[in-house]
């Protein structure tokens, strides 16, 4: 499931997660797939964001571990460091 | 150049022939230390395109306000005037950073959304005008291109081959950094001191006086937003943790991890807010 701006959003996405409006009423709910009317219906509710369909676009993980270790080049003290150790196994659990 | 040139042309900001209009108009309305709500409100209301950013802005992922904010006067019940006024000028210069340095304005968003969790983590008040801190702290870099678009620009590229910080490179070009160009303007702009001190502080969050912690946040979260790698700030490098702020904000290992989940989806997400808006 991945997280799109409505202006992202295509005919035939399937969307995940009721789309509710300002008072929390459920106007479209998960299962239906989008349509052009749908879409448009969506913008003139103000929707910004809906649920759909599909993974994130990420890069290669070893890419991501590799700028890492270049930006933490010049970090030699143990605090910079925990902080990186921390962010490397945050990005190990992003792509689990 | 010497640090004297530099604040002397900077102090002149107004009279640049590269500030936009409407940001003059802005720094006229939020100088005025006495200006009230009401102003602030109507004069955000008179203009649809600053009205439409603050609203997407409050409504968006960086703040994670559970209900619709639709209206200026809204916002500013929940923002409170400080952090309105910051956040006013933080979408006025949101096209000067598109247009000069791509990726500074994605780079301050993260910032602003680290801020915020931090604050949040720690309790302190007021977390949404500590995020405005994390939106502004790169000010100065904003100042700098509008004063010293060439220069600049060239310090900017000199980063990777001289393999040092930009505020390093900027302290032995022009004898100041961005972080102290940023606070004295923003201390020229009349901004209340727990703005100011983040901003100038944001490097030496050790040199703060009266806002330790807010300038400590600040510090950690342009860290964690580098760290992370969202936008671009000129930097190439992580800049080390500052021990005196580490202390003061008395973190342990699984809240750092804590702090890079929750922001995970608002700094991915929150890059669109503004690109879809013309």
């Amino acid at each position: 499931m991945i997280k799109i701006p409505i202006n992202k959003a295509k005919p035939g996405m399937k969307i995940l997660r009721d789309i509710t409006n300002e008072a929390g009423m459920v106007v479209v709910p998960a299962g239906r797939e989008l349509t052009d009317s749908l879409i448009d219906r969506l913008l003139m509710m103000n929707v910004d964001f809906l649920y759909v369909e599909g993974q994130k676009d990420m890069p290669p993980k070893e890419e991501v571990l590799n700028e890492i270790e270049r930006r933490f080049k010049k970090a030699n003290d143990t605090h910079t460091l925990l902080i990186k150790t921390i962010l490397k196994s945050h990005i190990e659990e992003l792509y689990k | 150049m010497n640090a004297q040139e530099v604040v002397a042309k900077i102090e002149k900001i107004e009279s640049l022939p590269t500030i936009p209009p409407i940001l003059k108009k802005i720094l006229s309305v939020i100088e005025d230390p006495k200006v009230s709500l009401q102003k602030i409100t109507d004069f955000v209301s008179s203009d649809p395109t600053l009205t439409a950013r603050i609203l997407k802005m409050v409504n968006s992922p960086v703040y994670g306000f559970p209900g619709r904010i639709s209206s200026v006067s809204h916002a500013m019940v929940i923002l409170g005037l400080n952090a309105v006024k910051g956040l006013l000028l933080g979408v006025s210069v949101f096209e000067i950073m598109q247009k000069s340095m791509i990726g500074l304005w994605e780079h301050s968003l993260s910032a602003a959304i680290f801020a915020r969790i931090i604050a949040m983590k720690k309790e302190l008040q007021s977390p949404e005008e500590i995020s405005i801190g994390g939106l502004l702290h790169d000010i100065g870099k904003v100042i700098y291109i509008m004063a010293f678009k060439d220069e600049y620009m060239k310090l900017i590229e000199s980063v990777e081959s001289e393999e040092n910080f930009l505020y390093e490179i900027e302290k032995q070009y022009f004898g100041i950094t961005h972080a102290e160009v940023g606070g004295i303007i923003a201390k020229k702009w009349n901004f209340p001191l727990k703005l100011v001190e983040p901003i100038m502080y944001h490097h030496r969050p050790q040199l703060a006086e009266k806002f330790q912690k807010e300038t400590a946040v600040v510090h950690l979260s342009n860290i964690l937003a580098l760290a992370r790698g969202v936008g671009y700030s000129g930097e190439i490098f992580v800049p080390s943790v500052n021990p005196f702020a580490w202390e003061i904000l008395n973190f342990k290992a699984e809240e750092i991890s804590e702090i890079f989940k929750e922001a995970e989806e608002p700094i991915t997400t929150s890059g669109e807010i503004f690109l879809s808006d013309e």
